[in-house]
């Protein structure tokens, strides 16, 4: 497992996903989703609320459960992993949450410190140093001693990121990094993970609805709708797509489709519609 | 997992303590190497650490941190911490961390222990 | 007709599917104790929560619950001219019975929901799902040290209650009613024999673990199953927690007293 940093060469698929279907109580939520996540490379996911993303991210870290010959870490079947077998793949994986995630009762320093105190031998003091040179990553030195409810959202957010890479993961999840963000410091979370591929030959896995950052980081990137791969490709293949649903998506309008106009007026008509007038 | 922590591969001469660093510095490996170093640190006689890197296969964010240890041991007695033949890989991980105006880094990738300035 | 029989069967389904998780629950939360990583820090924090947010509640009922088992106590035992027995009401009364099951039932009200609340938080926040990714067993590193907390602290409250109740029973029936001191103290002091004490503690020691078990539970799959994860489910949780903890207490309590006796 080769982390060349600046040598970007033939890049291997580190996770590869294929034929990934997925429901949630019943609705079906993803359609034979198939791609692959190559190494040392920041891959954007992107689309619309509700489009399933998330729920592809879930299962690349092992949350939702994957039925056997779907998703391939490293070519083993993360379907059929193990109890032991997860836990050393989650031990390379950092992930950021939507809200940070971080832990109410611990100093921001302390949430950095857990998978380290869990996980190494590292004496406090090795750790403390680490912790701070995290934070300072993320701008956050001075916040260290800080309770999560004393951060505003957006710091909650970079140490949630400083917490996750805390153990100098080899790949990263970060689940919709700028939302809640003013267009400065998401910028500079950007800045931080392009650094974090050119240095550290991270493998960065981004789920967004923000078109500037995802165009601004990607190497490659997945447009999602409704469950479905709609286009996959460098950015500079994506801006040339025809697909109509993408250009409806990089072009942001509203969409015209959906409104149901005629089940809207016969409801402000006063007409009785069934409760499935949808 | 590999540090020559006994007393021949550290050695003190003049001062000046030398040691080369085998393998992976990383969070496995760091809580042995730590405590030869900041035992080093600690002694009186030792007013200058020279830690070659040229055999280290791989330097993550604990090993950065324990040379932070060091500096600090040391800095308090007004001693040097000096580093040499460090990886590109590594520089950039101490550059990330903002540490590459803190310790001095040089850059002959030599066998280490070297005498004199 | 068919389906009302499916409904009826898919309920059904559901219901064991849940009673299958919380076993399974049971399973891990104990396994934890042998799992890594070192607990007894943590151990050591959850005894002074729930100690703490217990400790004058229990006082409270104790101290009441003496004083009116002193009351109806003497006013019974006076009929059948047994007044002299009041100690050893009592005291029995409350080792044997009112103790373990009024100081588990406060507890659950107290320590119990904050336990449940603090959990369901920490779900909707999607803070386990984080620990779950750091590789970190969430229930060895969260619920196991709840567990063994509850297993230390609730005996000791019983036997703090067990003893302010007497005390109780003592003002009331001592200084108010008149009843020899010395023939209320002799009481108790001859009627309570090892096997009384023993149930007590066994009773305290299993309602311990029936509501940390609940309750922990209940927080860790707040919204869960309906996919939503908002503040009502962590008030729907604590809510179902407390009730279903006390019910369980008391019925609990029926079947270890008709095995213990």
């Amino acid at each position: 497992m080769k982390r060349e940093a600046g040598l970007r060469m033939v890049h291997r698929d580190l996770i590869e996903v294929c034929g990934l279907n997925s429901h949630y109580s019943g609705r079906q939520v993803l359609f034979d989703i198939h791609f692959g996540i190559p190494d040392t490379n920041i891959t954007v996911i992107m689309g619309v609320s509700g489009c399933g993303k998330t729920t592809l991210l879930r299962h690349m870290i092992g949350l939702k459960r994957t039925r056997p010959g779907q998703i391939m870490v490293d070519g083993q079947d993360l379907g059929k992993f193990n109890e032991e077998e997860m836990r050393s793949y989650r031990r390379r994986l950092g992930v950021l949450f939507q809200s940070g995630a971080l832990f109410n009762s611990m100093t921001v320093s302390q949430n950095i410190a857990v998978p380290l105190k869990v996980h190494t031998r590292l004496s406090d003091e090795t750790i403390q140093i680490m912790a701070l040179i995290k934070l300072n990553l993320l701008g956050l030195a001075e916040f260290g001693a800080f309770m999560p409810s004393q951060l505003s959202g957006g710091m909650r957010k970079r140490a949630g990121l400083a917490r996750a890479l805390a153990m100098d993961p080899e790949i990263l999840f970060v689940d919709e990094p700028s939302s809640g963000l003013d267009p400065i410091t998401a910028a500079g979370l950007d800045r931080l993970i392009l650094e974090l591929r050119d240095t550290l030959g991270m493998t960065i896995i981004v789920v967004t609805h923000e078109l500037e950052s995802a165009f601004r980081i990607a190497d490659r990137l997945i447009v999602m709708d409704r469950g479905r791969i709609l286009a996959a490709g460098s950015p500079d293949e994506i801006r040339a797509s025809q697909n109509e649903r993408v250009l409806q998506f990089l072009e942001r309008k509203a969409d015209t489709a959906e409104v149901n106009t005629a089940g809207y007026l016969s409801r402000i008509k006063g007409n009785e519609i069934t409760r499935s007038g949808r | 997992m590999m540090v020559q922590s006994s007393p021949e591969n550290g050695s003190l001469r003049e001062g000046i303590f030398s040691i080369q660093l085998h393998g992976p510095v990383a969070m496995a490996t760091v809580p042995e190497i730590r405590k030869v170093l900041l035992g080093a640190a600690k002694k009186r006689a030792v007013k200058e650490i020279r830690i070659d890197f040229s055999r280290v296969s791989r330097l993550d964010t604990s090993g950065v941190a324990m040379l932070v240890e060091t500096w600090r041991g040391l800095a308090r007695r007004g001693g040097a911490l000096r580093l040499s033949g460090l990886s590109e890989n590594a520089k950039r991980l101490i550059q990330l961390a903002r540490l590459d105006q803190i310790f001095e880094i040089r850059d002959e990738a030599g066998s280490g222990i070297e005498n004199g300035s | 007709m068919t389906r009302m029989v499916q409904s009826l069967g898919a309920a059904i389904l559901d219901q064991l599917a849940h009673l299958g998780r919380m076993g399974l629950f049971l399973v891990y939360m104990i396994r934890g104790i042998v799992k890594p990583p070192g607990k007894l820090w943590s151990v050591i924090k959850q005894i002074h929560f729930i100690g703490t947010k217990s400790f004058f509640v229990i006082g409270f009922t104790a101290a009441f619950t003496g004083m009116v088992l002193g009351l109806q106590g003497y006013y019974t035992l006076a009929k059948f001219g047994s007044e002299g027995l009041l100690g050893s009401g009592v005291a029995l009364s409350l080792i044997r019975e009112l103790g373990p099951v009024l100081t588990a039932l406060m507890v659950t009200g107290r320590a119990g929901s904050a336990i449940c609340a603090e959990i369901g938080i920490m779900r909707i926040d999607e803070q386990i799902d984080a620990l779950e990714c750091m590789a970190i067993d969430p229930y060895s590193y969260l619920i196991t040290p709840k567990l063994l907390a509850g297993l230390v602290c609730l005996p000791l409250l019983t036997a703090y209650c067990d003893v302010v109740g007497i005390l109780g029973g003592y003002l009331v029936g001592v200084d108010l009613l008149g009843v020899s001191p010395g023939a209320y103290l002799s009481g108790v002091e001859n009627s309570v024999v090892w096997k009384d004490v023993y149930m007590g503690m066994v009773k305290s020691l299993g309602f311990a673990v029936l509501m940390i078990w609940i309750c922990t539970y209940k927080g860790f799959y707040a919204g869960v199953d309906e996919g939503n994860f908002g503040p009502e489910q962590v008030g729907r949780a604590t809510t179902n927690a407390v009730v279903l903890s006390s019910v369980s207490i008391l019925a609990a309590d029926y079947v270890v007293t008709s095995i213990l006796l």
